[in-house]
């Protein structure tokens, strides 16, 4: 059963993500991971231009306030009427608890008169990885030591281990702009500190790999990718895995989304 | 010796922390309602005679379900020996299959002397035991009313046994001899759960109230979990 929620929405010149990995030890952590990833997406398409530091408090706020309504989720989930004995009592006991999830949540704004140099902004708590891209380099020093292990989200809660992490950053810096960014869950921990970027066969085989393991976990990866380095005078709207015919002065907007569920494995 | 620990009868207070156990593994082995085979126990009684009431080393799965704890009834003899030496052949078989996995742990109480031979030799060969994590892990619970000099006020902030805490009983101190040092990393799972255990600690428990019992076992449940 996978507790990896990954969900993804572009209106317009703006893509909206959210990559969610729920914790196995917590109450149903996919619960968990369902409910931040849908109210960090609603959440970033109000998110005001404002710094990052006032983006985080604005941010830890609102995931203080989301324990109301995502108790009540948790309340109301049942527990599958043939789990019986000192399984269930256990289970009562978690779903108390609350169920818990790490996340990564992002908003791309491509370049427009709204973001002349376009924006990313990104918002994450646990260790999920983020990759920055400057197409086959790797920018994601700009982050800083950005794993938090400890941190996650609890729907009883609330923050875990800490406040979130919040970074904003044009994508048209100088020589060296943004145009890609890569997701994924600790399933795929074999990626990291590789410095380069894996095609879409690599991410495949791997997943494949990975995923025949005895100790395998949840695997969610996502890979957004936009090109071309003029202003856009118009929007385009591709559809999820449909490479648009590029023209000048045009974005084109690449989105793929893998997702696999562990169908065997804790 | 009382025949009561806390107001409860000794057998109910060591079913009672036992069941705390199982259930903190089984919390720690499920993912949504799957359980995993996370931990594998067996769980044994003994007298003169040593009974093996799950038949065997069951994984956490298959044991939750059988639904529930066996019945626990108390003994007359001790032959520890006998007890220990059955551990070792239960051991000698999971081992080789264990090379990937922490370290094995044998949870004893008891609550007297022990009758026949001398098990301190059989617990020292099941602690010379090892897979790649480490050696086996050897605790002792001794149930008794007076095993310490000074009474523990408060189970949170007690530091510990060490080699050098001095005891009035032979018992207890056959009991130490035969009892593992308390790795790091189990010590730094019991200060989560508030325990102030020092390091240097040794794996044995004066089970002389109920809240102890209780975290001898839970010594026993607290391997580290990888998310």
């Amino acid at each position: 059963m996978g507790q990896d929620y990954l969900t993804v929405i572009q209106e317009g010149r703006t893509v909206y993500f959210a990559v969610c990995d729920g914790v196995s030890l917590s109450y149903y952590g996919d619960v968990a991971a369902r409910f931040v990833g849908d109210a960090m997406l609603e959440w970033l398409t109000a998110i005001p231009n404002e710094p990052a530091e006032t983006l985080q408090s604005l941010l830890e706020r609102r995931l203080r306030e989301w324990t109301v309504p995502a108790t009540e989720t948790v309340l109301k989930h049942d527990i599958p009427s043939n789990v019986a004995g000192m399984l269930r009592e256990v289970l009562e006991e978690k779903k108390k608890l609350g169920s818990e999830s790490t996340f990564v949540c992002g908003r791309i704004d491509l370049p427009d008169r709204a973001w002349p140099d376009g924006r990313l902004t990104l918002a994450w708590m646990g260790d999920t990885r983020i990759r920055l891209w400057c197409q086959d380099e790797e920018m994601t020093s700009d982050l800083g030591d950005y794993l938090d292990t400890g941190k996650r989200w609890s729907t009883a809660r609330g923050p875990l281990g800490g406040s979130p992490n919040v970074y904003v950053r044009p994508l048209e810096t100088g020589h060296k702009p943004l145009n890609g960014i890569s997701v994924y869950s600790d399933g795929l921990a074999r990626m990291d500190d590789t410095g380069r970027r894996y095609t879409d066969e690599e991410v495949q085989r791997i997943i494949d790999e990975v995923s025949g393991t005895p100790a395998s976990d949840d695997i969610a990866f996502l890979d957004v990718r936009w090109r071309e380095a003029s202003v856009a005078a118009s929007a385009v709207t591709p559809s999820r895995k449909q490479r648009h015919r590029s023209r000048p002065s045009l974005y084109a907007l690449f989105i793929e989304a893998l997702r696999r569920k562990n169908k065997s494995k804790l | 010796m009382s025949l009561e620990l806390d107001g409860q009868r000794r057998i109910d207070v060591v079913r009672s922390a036992l069941n705390a156990a199982i259930k903190q593994m089984i919390f720690r082995s499920t993912k949504g309602s799957r359980i995993s085979s996370r931990y594998r126990l067996a769980i044994i009684t003994y007298s003169d005679q040593v009974y093996d009431l799950l038949g065997g080393v069951r994984s956490i799965e298959e044991f939750t379900q059988t639904g529930k704890l066996p019945d626990l009834t108390p003994m007359k003899f001790t032959d520890t020996a006998k007890a220990f030496e059955y551990a070792e052949e239960l051991l000698k078989q999971e081992l080789p299959n264990m090379q990937q996995c922490p370290a094995p742990l044998v949870c004893h109480m008891t609550d007297g002397a022990h009758t026949g031979e001398d098990p301190e030799p059989v617990a020292r060969r099941i602690m010379n035991m090892s897979v790649p994590d480490g050696s086996v892990l050897v605790e002792n619970i001794f149930i008794s009313d007076a095993i310490l000099s000074e009474t523990i006020d408060n189970v949170k902030t007690w530091k510990g046994i060490t080699p050098d805490t001095d005891f009035s009983s032979d018992v207890a101190n056959k009991l130490r001899s035969m009892s593992s040092a308390l790795p790091d990393s189990y010590r730094e799972m019991m200060i989560e759960s508030s325990y102030a255990l020092r390091q240097g600690a040794l794996m044995m428990l004066p089970g002389s109230s109920a809240e102890l019992v209780s975290l001898g076992f839970q010594m026993s449940a607290a391997t580290p979990v990888f998310k």
